[in-house]
């Protein structure tokens, strides 16, 4: 039974690359011959193709559930003491299986996109098949020749080797899923693109039709970050959430220059401009994306994420190249068939300030591009190496983010086409006063930083010290940041009261039923406005925890305590135990006002020694200790010591580490919004080491201010998202409408 | 010999003013290296003071005995930048050819924002074009000189 599930994923994924291949030449005759059945047989195959890879994916996963270490992905990424749902986790762990998570998402999308297309777009639909078939077909090309998921060896294998251990959690089983929906998702509108480019149509028709996957695509990319942020804050133990590594600044890359898609789109919707830009940006985007892939895969930057290297970085980079070149010459080929149909009326107009928006999104992408590929640039050019680390990235970005949250107040405020003065000054009034007295309120209560930077502002720019000056700019932004978040903010509830009054005083409507009739109306602009408010909350939140972090690191004894910001901790045991695949030293504190002594609770945190299983020594004395506390044996504690006193002793003895450890963070979270000055902050506690023998422990301890605003933005964003992703009954007369009109043009 | 108790008192004084003056300082240095240098574990890049892991915790060890020893920052950095090239700081020092992703991007927003301008007003003198592919039904955009458009824009404008 297992060589069968071997055999049929190993030979599914051989006729898939077939189908692929078939589906690329069918759907490429059927668009040069103009005979529809050849088209019709394109579409099966990628369906076929599909299929297979699903069915090879489940395969894969049933040797990873019956332990079937003979396959090499299954003995590299899990063990026998690995819990269940890490074990089908394991899947995109390693590189084939990420890959094979890659070609299974894409293969699903494009039974998805023909199913949709059965009876609509036929002239755009063989290109779009044709380009969905390559891409999956590069997959599979590696899937079959460089990366085989079911590559097998004859050596004995009584155990694997295991996940690592930092994978092992529950953020991380959702995370990378969902951030590949959102590269994939990408293909289809560029799919779309690439195909109006070559047959002309370049109309309006390709975006409408791919709105919502763009949609889908970037909710799911965002998502995915957020996920990942997440996943670092309460795994890494670095009471950070963001540290610019070159995997994350290539998932946040494609996600900046499809927000600035969904916002230049607009413009070619309402007057039929940018339509070079719109379709260079879908380009930008999905290159993106599959750069971000090769990031994570390659090994070309070494980073947290790259646990794997191996030989698909030649083939990714020239795929890559292949990608965008030939993207570039069409859309060069193209231009004279992406000419504006209107042209701008004003400077001060909706679209002049998503054109803004756009150079802002844009340029932060190219910021970090820049950044994160400048150690090879600095190589290659100075032939000395040099590490881009999170200093550099926020000092650089934030005056960019910050125009940014700017615009993002902005645009609402101001008409498409034309504003004259009233109008101006009408809409801006209020938001300005509300961010002007915002900036006050700001300003008193960052008095200390923004002061200094102001007095010392000066001396940095005459000293001509370029890191001085951004060291000093740094104290300014914490301030401005809240000031513009309380502006944009202004605008988004002065857009939804002016909505609701018109509303109700024409159908004379409750508050409640206003509001929903009026979103749904316009899903996409007030979906839209609660996302600028979700990213009002996460830049807030991002300030001032970055600006007010407190630190402390103590040694303590059990029963002893130490005091931060108005926290006094107190460590109270140290409990150890040996569960599922690892040994674990737990420690218990107690929170306490330190003002006035009362409790606020309690929190444990952990450090996790993983043994390496592949010693018989450590892994028999690992299974029988566990075995142990399992049955609830007396000499389970004994068991525990002598554990660690063997890893010592083996690492004494090999002069290598035989365990990997993780920590687990422990965090007290303040969400109550009557907890005064500690609203949406974090007390955030990890064991940089522990002695298990007389429980002394060093604990490393940080204190986040309102970090809390970060997550609530991110759930407001994704409720924002939400609502724009909905069923959307004008933008289906819309759609129709342009098929209606593509119809016309073919006959 | 007995030393007078008040010259005692303010040796004993001087002695602790000295110490802790002292301190400040080596946390100065200290905490100066250990935010420039990174962390050479080979994870993510961190500095040494961010890093959680065991090398930074030994590193953060090896740099506090440096500044106990009288090493100033600067002194502690450039011993490791020796040991383990430019590499080894978190950020590249802002001269030369490292001033490029320092100073590339401000002057990009600065740049890229004041073409945009210039392009803005070059897209509103520009004409319509139409478009040459097979697709050639446009949306009907008011023309400027339309009396209907003329007259009103100018209701709109006495409404304001």
């Amino acid at each position: 039974m297992r060589d069968l599930t071997i055999y049929l994923g190993h030979y599914g994924l051989a006729f898939a690359l077939v189908s692929t291949i078939w589906a690329t030449i069918a759907s490429v005759l059927s668009a040069s011959t103009s005979r529809p059945a050849l088209q019709r047989s394109a579409e099966r195959a990628l369906i076929a193709a599909a299929s297979l890879c699903t069915v090879a994916a489940f395969c894969l996963i049933a040797g990873y559930l019956a332990n079937d270490f003979r396959l090499d992905v299954v003995y590299g990424y899990s063990n026998t003491s690995q819990a269940l749902p890490y074990k089908i986790g394991a899947l995109w762990g390693s590189q084939a299986g990420s890959l094979l998570l890659w070609v299974v998402i894409l293969g699903v999308m494009g039974w998805v996109m023909v199913a949709t297309n059965r009876h609509r777009n036929r002239a755009l639909m063989p290109w779009a098949t044709a380009v969905v078939a390559v891409i999956m077909a590069f997959f599979l090309y590696l899937l079959n020749f460089i990366e085989p998921p079911f590559a097998m060896s004859d050596a004995f294998r009584p155990d694997g080797v295991g996940l690592n251990p930092q994978l092992k959690n529950y953020w991380m089983m959702i995370h990378p899923p969902t951030l590949y929906m959102g590269y994939v998702a990408f293909t289809i509108p560029f799919a779309f693109g690439v195909a109006a480019l070559i047959t002309r149509r370049t109309g309006d028709l390709w975006f409408r039709t791919t709105r919502r996957w763009t949609l889908m695509a970037w909710f799911f990319l965002g998502t995915g970050v957020l996920l990942g942020s997440y996943w670092a804050y309460i795994e890494l133990g670095w009471g950070g959430y963001w540290a610019w590594d070159p995997v994350e600044n290539a998932s946040l890359m494609p996600w900046l220059t499809g927000t600035a898609f969904l916002h230049s789109v607009m413009i070619q919707e309402k007057k039929g401009m940018l339509k070079v830009w719109n379709v260079l940006l879908v380009m930008l985007t999905f290159c993106l994306s599959i750069f971000g892939t090769f990031l994570t895969r390659s090994g070309i930057i070494s980073s947290v994420h790259s646990f794997t290297t191996s030989g698909i970085g030649p083939a990714f980079g020239w795929f890559l190249i292949l990608l965008f070149v030939g993207s570039l010459v069409l859309l060069i080929v193209r231009l004279p068939d992406l000419r504006s149909e209107g042209r701008l009326e004003s400077v001060m107009s909706r679209e002049s300030t998503f054109l803004f928006n756009n150079l802002v999104l844009v340029g932060i992408a190219v910021t970090v591009l820049l950044l994160t590929t400048f150690p090879m640039i600095s190589e290659a050019v100075t032939g000395r190496k040099v590490t881009m680390g999170p200093p550099i990235f926020n000092l650089v970005n934030i005056p960019w983010a910050l125009a940014l949250l700017t615009l993002t107040g902005i645009g609402p405020l101001i008409a498409w086409r034309k504003t004259s003065r009233g109008n101006l000054s009408r809409n801006f009034r209020w938001p300005v006063i509300i961010g002007m007295l915002g900036l006050a309120f700001s300003v008193i209560v960052e008095r200390a930083a923004f002061g200094r930077a102001a007095r010392e502002i000066g001396g940095a720019i005459a000293s001509a010290d370029v890191y001085l000056v951004f060291d000093e700019l740094k104290g300014f932004y914490p301030a401005l940041t809240y000031a513009i978040g309380i502006f944009v903010v202004a605008t988004v509830v002065q857009e939804y009261l002016r909505g609701l009054r018109v509303r109700r005083k024409r159908y004379d409507e409750t508050p409640w039923t206003a509001l929903r009739a009026m979103i749904m109306a316009n899903q996409r602009r007030y979906g839209g406005y609660i996302v600028h408010v979700g990213m009002v909350l996460v830049f807030i939140g991002i300030a001032a925890s970055s600006a007010h972090q407190q630190e402390i690191r103590r040694e303590l004894e059990i029963g002893e305590a130490l005091a931060i910001e108005d926290y006094l901790m107190r460590y109270d045991s140290l409990h150890l135990e040996v569960v599922d695949d690892h040994i674990g030293a737990v420690a218990e504190v107690t929170l306490f006002d330190r003002n006035d002594g009362t409790l606020i609770g309690s929190l444990h945190s952990s450090q996790r020694f993983h043994p390496n299983m592949q010693i018989p020594e450590l892994r028999e004395a690992f299974l029988t200790v566990r075995a142990l506390g399992e049955a609830g044996s007396d000499r389970y504690q004994e068991g525990v010591h002598a554990l660690y006193s063997l890893i010592a002793e083996l690492e004494q003895r090999v002069r290598r580490e035989v365990k990997t450890p993780s920590t687990e963070v422990g965090i007290y979270r303040t969400l109550s919004p009557l907890a005064g000055t500690r609203i949406a902050e974090d007390f955030y506690v990890i064991p940089l080491w522990v002695d298990p023998g007389s429980g002394r422990a060093s604990f490393r301890v940080f204190v986040n201010p309102l970090v809390n605003f970060l997550w609530l933005g991110g759930l407001v964003f994704i409720l924002g998202a939400i609502v724009t992703v909905l069923p959307d009954a004008r933008e289906k007369k819309r759609l129709e409408a342009a098929m209606e009109l593509e119809d016309r043009a073919v006959a | 010999m007995r030393w007078p108790r008040g010259l005692a008192i303010g040796v004993v004084l001087l002695l602790i003013g000295l110490t802790s003056a002292q301190t400040p300082e080596i946390d100065t240095h200290f905490q100066e290296a250990s935010e420039t240098i990174l962390c050479d574990c080979g994870c993510h890049p961190q500095s040494v003071d961010a890093c959680s892991c065991g090398r930074a915790a030994e590193m953060r060890g090896e740099m506090r005995e440096m500044a106990g020893g009288g090493m100033t920052g600067d002194e502690i950095i450039e011993h490791y930048v020796e040991l383990n090239g430019d590499q080894i700081r978190i950020a590249p020092v802002a001269t030369g050819f490292n001033l490029i992703p320092w100073l590339l991007p401000l002057v990009l927003l600065l740049g890229s924002g004041s073409i945009l301008i210039v392009v803005i007003r070059k897209m509103q003198r520009r004409t319509v074009a139409t478009p040459s592919g097979p697709q050639q039904e446009v949306l009907a955009l008011p023309d400027e000189d339309d009396p209907y458009m003329k007259r009103l824009r100018d209701a709109v404008k006495d409404a304001e």
